[in-house]
């Protein structure tokens, strides 16, 4: 299957000069349509700029140095502003952490999801209004009409996760990044808000971008996993593939550290030391430091990304 | 028990509604709804639930920061609100507490050895010309090395793990027995998570120390608790030792979060059953009539909304507040797909 979307050496960097945070590095991975595919990453690894910058959302200091986003084989970078904001929402579209600071605490929900689809598809307002409702039963609010006239504040959180849900699919994308979409809810809630996600993609055939910190959900809902660290993605890997057989150290190191419920660790395993600061980089592998798998070139040669047989990637010596 | 240092009976800490000055509304926030526990010396309780569900009203009123409205807390066999001051002083320096985020929870103008040295001279536990060393050697008992370097630090020099680090070894310092952690590593990324849980075994495995571990996240409860208590909604709907919580829960909503608990296993989380709860966790202000968990329960009959479950025992400490305690295995694999 083609791609849907298609990021192509991604650099976004924080500030200029010396003293630019290097957020995003030379990234490249794609999304094909249909797909459910994770972006795995520790606090601060690049994960969720680069999800910002294939929705064109960086804002200053942040900027966008180099690379290509293809959505359908057409770079999006350079559009204009008001040709990005016809994309937004209609052919890719969102879902934040925090609900509440994305939505508009002084209109009503219905309204919210109600401008998306005035917006993108010029219908009159009684028409968008019932394709609101329809939005809202669809993330399975219960007595969606009574809901599109709630205030957010009259919502819990997992009701209000629905309703960016809904704001997001109203128009019908085909790929939706969701980014961290759960992260503030509790677990019998994750569990509903995930269910709900995964079930709408594949009714709609939308393709979801997970981007996530929780080895758990990847487990549970994806197909296909990139690994970043520090801004870059050190490996992409089939789901079962990744689990069962990691083949960067991070990785392996990564999910050795994630505990299960059902057995006792007797060992609480840890990655020594911490990721490197972002305006001084590392020489060679930025892992190599923390890396148990340490050899004499990794602090020299930069690793390129090598396609292995089974169809994974990896940024590491080790390998290629 | 003579081992036990901890006894809390019918706790119940209600917090008032008030909106505005003038207001005549007279609705509670019922945080701990008659909750009963003991823990014993060295033992690592856990308190499992979901967010509201007043596990850090629990932890905090334990401590003493927050006052119970009912009920009593007794250390040592002596109930708090009958101490006097003397052993009130005692007390608060056996009890000590590890907030979740660190940052928050340290005085932005002080240094790491101003934080550590401050409870170390108030409680006389060293004198003045012991007190650097005493101070090098709880940064090296809790893996800040090397020692000098962390001392002139300040907070915003500190990385996450390491202010966590530091906030532990605040709470050392004073030789307490038993250590309240609320949600201790939630706020670290789980390459980090192992060195704090890691330094809490440890510790507790070499000073005998209790925990009274507040937590969400149940892998990390699985590994770290001797016993868990899981409390929905101001009650505690089981508790018992970690193996039998976990191998065989009795209550409905234990099963819940297991299975909704996210697996970092793909071929183990998809195919073990799926349960998904219904709706959201009522409002603790008008929690419902009978069981509380009623509304969400997938195997609820009428006298579930009817009466209030009793406490049922299982024997081992095992006990759960459900008409069904221990016949719902089937049940649940019924509703679950």
């Amino acid at each position: 299957m083609s791609d849907l979307i298609s990021v192509e050496g991604l650099s976004t960097h924080y500030g200029t000069g010396e003293s630019a945070v290097r957020a995003v590095d030379n990234v490249s991975l794609n999304v094909r349509s249909g797909e459910a595919v994770a972006l795995v990453g520790e606090s601060g690894s690049g994960k969720s700029t680069t999800a910002f910058s294939m929705m064109q959302l960086i804002s200053r200091p942040g900027r966008i140095i180099g690379g290509k986003v293809l959505l359908n084989g057409r770079d999006i970078i350079p559009l204009s502003t008001s040709d990005m904001s016809r994309i937004r929402g209609s052919e890719m579209s969102m879902v934040f952490q925090e609900p509440m600071t994305f939505l508009n605490p002084l209109i009503r929900v219905g309204e919210q999801i109600a401008e998306a689809v005035r917006v993108h598809q010029g219908v009159r307002s009684s028409e968008a209004r019932n394709q609101a409702i329809d939005a809202l039963a669809m993330v399975q609010l219960p007595n969606p009409d009574t809901v599109a006239d709630y205030y957010p504040h009259q919502l819990s959180g997992g009701m209000r996760q629905r309703v960016l849900i809904a704001i997001a699919i109203a128009c019908r994308p085909s790929l939706l990044i969701a980014d961290e979409p759960t992260t503030a809810l509790d677990v019998t809630i994750q569990a509903q808000i995930m269910r709900l996600l995964c079930q709408l993609c594949s009714e709609l055939g939308t393709a979801l971008l997970l981007i996530t910190h929780n080895l758990g959900l990847v487990a549970e809902y994806c197909d296909r996993v990139y690994v970043m660290y520090a801004g870059q993605i050190v490996e992409e890997a089939g789901i079962f593939e990744l689990f069962d057989a990691p083949k960067h150290p991070y990785t392996e190191a990564l999910l050795g550290c994630s505990l299960m419920f059902d057995r006792r660790a007797d060992k609480f395993k840890t990655i020594e030391g911490r990721p490197p600061s972002r305006v001084q980089v590392p020489n060679g592998c930025r892992f190599h430091p923390r890396c148990s798998k340490v050899m004499a070139d990794c602090s020299v040669v930069e690793p390129p990304s090598v396609k292995l047989s089974n169809g994974s990637q990896v940024r590491c010596l080790l390998h290629g | 028990m003579p081992d036990t240092l901890l006894e809390v009976t019918e706790l119940k800490v209600h917090f008032p509604v008030r909106q505005g000055w003038a207001t005549r509304d007279r609705r509670v926030v019922r945080a701990v709804d008659n909750v009963s526990f003991g823990m014993r010396r060295g033992e690592v309780l856990a308190v499992v639930g979901e967010s509201g569900c007043g596990k850090t009203t629990l932890g905090r009123t334990v401590v003493g920061l927050t006052k119970p409205t009912d009920g009593s807390i007794r250390f040592r066999g002596k109930g708090l609100a009958e101490m006097n001051p003397l052993e009130r002083a005692t007390f608060r320096r056996q009890v000590q507490m590890v907030f979740q985020d660190p940052y928050d929870s340290m005085n932005p103008l002080k240094t790491a050895f101003q934080m550590i040295a401050q409870p170390l001279l108030i409680n006389n536990i060293v004198s003045k010309d012991k007190l650097e060393s005493e101070v090098l050697r709880l940064f090296d008992n809790v893996g800040l090395a090397p020692g000098e370097a962390y001392l002139h630090r300040s907070r915003h020099e500190l990385s996450g793990g390491e202010r966590q680090r530091l906030s532990i070894a605040r709470s050392i310092s004073v030789q307490p027995s038993i250590i309240v952690a609320d949600e201790p590593v939630s706020a670290l990324d789980i390459s980090i998570q192992g060195q704090i849980l890691g330094l809490m075994r440890q510790l507790q495995e070499e000073s005998k120390i209790a925990y009274l571990f507040i937590s969400h996240d149940l892998a990390v409860v699985r590994s770290l608790a001797d016993r868990v208590m899981i409390v929905y909604l101001g009650q505690i709907a089981e508790e018992g030792t970690t193996e039998d919580v976990f191998n065989s829960p009795l209550h409905p909503y234990t099963v819940a979060l297991l299975a909704a608990h996210p697996i970092p296993d793909p071929k183990l989380s998809r195919s073990r059953p799926r349960l998904v709860l219904k709706g959201d966790v009522p409002s603790p202000i008008d929690p419902p009539k009978g069981c509380r968990f009623h509304t969400r329960c997938p195997i609820a009959e009428p006298i579930c909304a009817a009466e209030t479950p009793s406490v049922r025992s299982v024997g081992n400490g095992h006990r759960a507040a459900c008409h069904f305690a221990g016949q719902l295995t089937n049940q649940m694999k019924a509703v679950a797909h």
